[in-house]
């Protein structure tokens, strides 16, 4: 049994089928790519999953089918997202941020001491505890990001395009974290346009073109396809 | 400057004592003031002063919902309304009711919360500018009908408004006229006074612990960003009709104590430009600051009136006659007011730190 499933997922924005109808599924502790170009329906995807958007179609978490239920109720059952363009909480420091990621917890200690654990991961973070989020420069606001959705103590990170606008040395420091935290466990999906990166580190990979699935399979096997090094890896 | 400003407070902090020895000077202070207005300027003054605190605990009920959560109502004055007319109706001959105040306390509390969420739930998809405006109509909504329910049935009395409303009374005491404690004369002016005080000292204190919440950090995350709030697991509907439940609900307390206190309502204190002055309190004093917008409140609620007692007289030493009407220059001075506070402070007298950090620059 897979921990996520989606079956005949579509969504639509008024007339416009953004997602037309896609099957995908990640298994406990994996890291899955869902790669494509601009528009291609991947950030629509990942809103429909976690309950941010109506859809067509069935996912299902753990067995259960959680179709059609509130982002809220999904938090509590173990599915956090990192949004597109990472949308922390500009004017809150950056603590209170990461204190706001655990609002499903009600254990005061607990939230210390994961707090902690995100300072651990993220000494930047630590360093500007007290400054506000919207200060922080893209990547430091990634890491926020990141580090506040953790805070809720996911089973299953959702991860939109965290290398959006980052510069490269940024971007290698927050693939390194990913990669961390899917090695502590956490199972990932990650969005992104970036594929070469994106393929190196998961484990399987999903193509999509205009909100369909054209390609998936192992993520080394998706490197060396010919398709995918013409259309996405500029070769 | 800072650092002495510092060791300052740090001493204070060690020296406990000192701390508390404030508290009852101001506490004492607090206690006095009345007296001490009525015997230098007079009762009207004591008279203001209690409409002072009621808008103060209007304020902090719209900074709930607009300085909290960041939904910009512009009717608010409707759940005044809805409170001044629960308490007219259940305690006046219109229907023969004088229900002990204790009682229409919390009804009146029921109603006007039920009222919010009536309004809230609407409007849940509405952000900004939108909500404002549906807000205003809603306002103008509650206002029209309480002008016109004088027929076919007649509840309201229409423009005419309801008269003879009962004051609060505590054990057959009546709070409207003088009684003798201790020796000493208080009238109901006073007695009102230190009630309405109790209550606004009470809402501070829930407002207080509500910012440093759940609840208030909720309503934080969906000023900030609506999006990310409900992917950390906030249920925003809930969460947004919460805040219009419990900024009506103060809005509505107030609105009681209005009507008991003056004996009676009419639909014409219910306008727009009421709602507008509220919502004026809450952003010239600070948004979503309490101490600030408790500042604010009774900053716009006193000096309007001591304008309309020196402007006439000043311009008559002045020129030797009345130019300005007092009337007139109050709206003039009040528009200037806001402008200057605007330019100079744009986050308000005394702003939240959060709301602070938007206007910093960064470094």
């Amino acid at each position: 049994m897979s921990m996520l499933e989606a079956s005949k997922l579509k969504v639509s924005y008024g007339g416009i089928n953004a997602v037309k109808g896609i099957d995908l599924h990640v298994d406990a502790g994996e890291m899955v790519a869902l790669i494509g170009a601009n528009g291609a329906g991947k950030t629509t995807t990942l809103k429909a999953i976690c309950g941010l958007l109506h859809h067509g179609g069935r996912v299902r978490y753990n067995g259960e089918d959680v179709s059609g239920r509130p982002a809220y109720q999904l938090v509590e059952l173990g599915i956090a997202l990192v949004p597109e363009g990472r949308g922390v909480f500009g004017r809150l420091s950056v603590e209170e941020n990461l204190k706001m990621g655990a609002y499903v917890c009600n254990d005061k200690a607990l939230i210390r001491d994961e707090i902690e654990r995100m300072f651990h991961l993220f000494s930047r973070l630590k360093e500007r505890r007290g400054q506000a989020a919207g200060t922080l420069s893209g990547g430091e606001q990634q890491m926020l990001a990141i580090g506040r959705a953790l805070m809720s103590q996911p089973r299953l990170l959702l991860l939109d395009e965290p290398s959006m606008g980052l510069a490269p040395l940024m971007v290698e420091k927050i693939f390194e974290v990913v990669q961390q935290v899917s090695d502590d466990g956490v199972t990932i999906l990650l969005v992104e346009q970036n594929a070469r990166l994106a393929l190196d580190v998961s484990n399987r990979g999903y193509v999509m073109e205009s909100g369909l699935v054209t390609l998936s399979g192992d993520s080394a096997s998706l490197l060396d396809n010919s398709q995918v090094r013409q259309a996405y890896l500029g070769e | 400057m800072t650092g002495h400003f510092i060791s300052r407070l740090s001493i204070l902090k060690r020296d406990r004592r000192a701390v508390w020895v404030g508290y009852v000077l101001v506490a004492v202070g607090l206690a006095l003031l009345p007296f001490v207005v009525d015997n230098t300027v007079g009762r009207t003054w004591v008279r203001i002063i209690d409409f002072a605190l009621i808008y103060a605990m209007l304020a902090l009920g719209l900074n709930i919902v607009v300085g909290f959560a960041g939904l910009l109502d512009l009717g608010y004055i409707a759940f005044y309304a809805v409170g001044a007319y629960t308490w007219a109706l259940l305690a006046s001959p219109q229907f023969g009711l004088h229900l002990p105040f204790w009682l229409i306390l919390p009804i009146g509390a029921g109603v006007t919360a039920l009222f919010g969420v009536m309004l809230g739930a609407p409007t849940l998809r509405l952000r900004g500018d939108y909500l404002a405006i549906v807000t205003l109509g809603f306002g103008e909504i509650i206002r029209i009908f309480l002008n016109n329910l004088d027929h076919p049935i007649n509840i309201t009395n229409g423009p005419i408004g309801i008269n003879r409303i009962d004051p609060i009374s505590v054990g057959g005491l009546d709070l409207t006229r003088t009684h003798q404690f201790f020796g000493i004369e208080f009238s109901g002016t006073h007695l009102y006074y230190y009630v309405l005080l109790g209550l606004v000292m009470l809402t501070i204190f829930i407002c207080v612990r509500l910012e440093d919440s759940r609840i208030g950090r909720a309503w934080i995350a969906i000023r900030e960003d609506e999006v990310a709030a409900q992917s950390m697991g906030i249920n925003t509907r809930n969460v947004k009709l919460l805040a219009f439940a419990m900024g009506a609900t103060f809005g509505g307390v107030a609105g009681g104590l209005f009507a008991s206190f003056q004996g009676f309502v009419s639909p014409e204190s219910f306008v727009l430009l009421e709602s507008i002055m509220v919502l004026c309190m809450v952003v010239l004093g600070g948004m979503g600051h309490v101490s600030g917008v408790v500042v604010g409140a009774l900053l716009l609620a006193v000096l309007p009136e001591v304008l309309r007692s020196t402007a006439s007289p000043m311009q008559e030493q002045l020129f030797g006659k009345v130019i300005v009407d007092p009337e007139s220059l109050r709206m003039l001075l009040f528009g200037l007011a806001l402008i200057l506070v605007m330019l100079i402070r744009p986050t308000g007298l005394w702003p939240s730190p959060i709301r602070k950090r938007e206007f910093e620059r960064t470094d």
